[in-house]
């Protein structure tokens, strides 16, 4: 069991609440190049899907991603 | 080749969002914000999941989880790894679990809840939103275990938008305590049945038989089915090497026999992580030979498979 951590005190001026953490992707490759994917973002989804467009379930799911033009507004997550 | 969930045979039929009867039911944010009060309520004798502590976690952590009065998160992103009706889904992701699996895919963040940072529900729901407007079609909690955390899971459902549909993925071993506070917040249910019998639970994830943990999810299952029928039910299960026959089996019977018609969502992208390589089944990937198994039994049983 891990012993918990104690909760860090508040910050004494008010600042805007910090994202929980930065957006990220994990990524296993096997020896034989089989690649797994934790937590997969729309973005890595589309480049996962350009190394094996024969996989119908990740080209599926890069299809749901629309790559922003560059008229849009900056990732609100710094 | 990139592998996260069971491939599907043939073109995706059109996406069914679920759509909530918001004329047959207050908003969920305002049920949600009336029940915070008796979530705190259960707090001090705290038996909200099987292992039935009654712990007293109003001012500080306790219980077998550690969890306290107050959650935090360790991730909040857009995903598309989730069943394809879902993704994309902004995924909030609570500190803390009551169990202790070993082949956890979140590992650390997952067991401490201390992990992370406090939840700031107006924030959660700001970020929420923006993700909606940059695509995300649903917005799911989980954990961890988000059910542990009752209090600020109710905060954060009074908090985000009524109209996009709310994900909760949970591994179902809530107690009654915990039903009335849940019931009717969540378009779609998205709960584990993990284990098929109680020696796997038992020593994949620490489980004692004595909490019944099969009983607790069935039961459990049946209610989400059942009792809010405008909700959707996606019963999820991760293949393991090694645990077609003693685990996917008794679940897929048992899903067949009393929760026909329901879907399943079968993960096949078991990824062999944290404290997995203690069990030697469990330091592989599932072969291809143990998920063509799995998927047959399903096809066998007619149990509707999702992508």
């Amino acid at each position: 069991m891990i012993p918990p951590n104690p909760t860090p005190p508040d910050p004494p001026n008010p600042a805007p609440p910090p994202h929980p953490a930065p957006a990220s992707t994990d990524l296993m490759i096997l020896p034989d190049g089989t690649i797994y994917a934790r937590n997969l973002s729309p973005e890595l989804a589309a480049i996962l899907a350009t190394l094996n467009p024969a996989d119908p379930s990740m080209a599926a799911r890069a299809g749901l991603h629309t790559p922003p033009s560059p008229s849009s507004s900056p990732c609100p997550n710094p | 080749m990139p592998r996260d969930s069971t491939p599907i045979e043939s073109p995706p039929a059109p996406l069914l969002l679920p759509t909530r009867r918001t004329d047959l039911l207050p908003p969920r944010s305002s049920l949600a914000r009336e029940r915070i009060p008796l979530a705190q309520d259960t707090l001090p004798s705290c038996n909200l999941c099987l292992h039935r502590c009654a712990a007293n976690r109003s001012t500080h952590p306790a219980g077998l989880c550690h969890a306290g009065p107050a959650a935090r998160c360790f991730a909040a992103q857009t995903d598309v790894a989730d069943e394809l009706e879902l993704i994309p889904s902004f995924a909030v992701s609570l500190s803390g679990c009551n169990l202790r699996c070993d082949f956890c895919i979140t590992g650390q963040p997952s067991w401490n809840p201390a992990a992370g940072s406090p939840v700031h529900p107006r924030e959660t729901a700001r970020l929420a939103r923006l993700a909606v407007q940059r695509g995300a079609r649903t917005i799911m909690i989980l954990g961890g275990e988000p059910t542990l955390h009752i209090v600020t899971l109710l905060e954060l459902v009074a908090a985000l938008p009524d109209d996009v549909p709310l994900v909760l993925k949970t591994n179902a071993m809530f107690t009654e305590q915990a039903r009335p506070l849940l019931a009717g917040l969540f378009d779609v249910w998205l709960p584990d049945l993990k284990f098929g019998n109680a020696d796997c639970a038992r020593r994949l994830a620490a489980i004692p038989p004595s909490a019944q943990a099969w009983t607790t999810v069935t039961d459990n299952l049946i209610w989400m089915a059942t009792h809010h029928p405008a909700a959707t039910l996606i019963v999820r299960h991760l293949l393991m090497p090694g645990h077609v026959a003693c685990c996917w089996q008794p679940i897929a019977q048992w899903l067949a026999h009393t929760l026909p018609g329901t879907k399943v969502s079968l993960r096949s992208g078991f990824w062999p992580a944290w404290h997995a390589h203690r069990h030697p089944e469990l330091r592989t990937p599932l072969s291809h030979t143990e998920l063509a198994q799995a998927t047959r039994l399903a096809h066998d049983l007619h149990l509707p498979l999702v992508p």
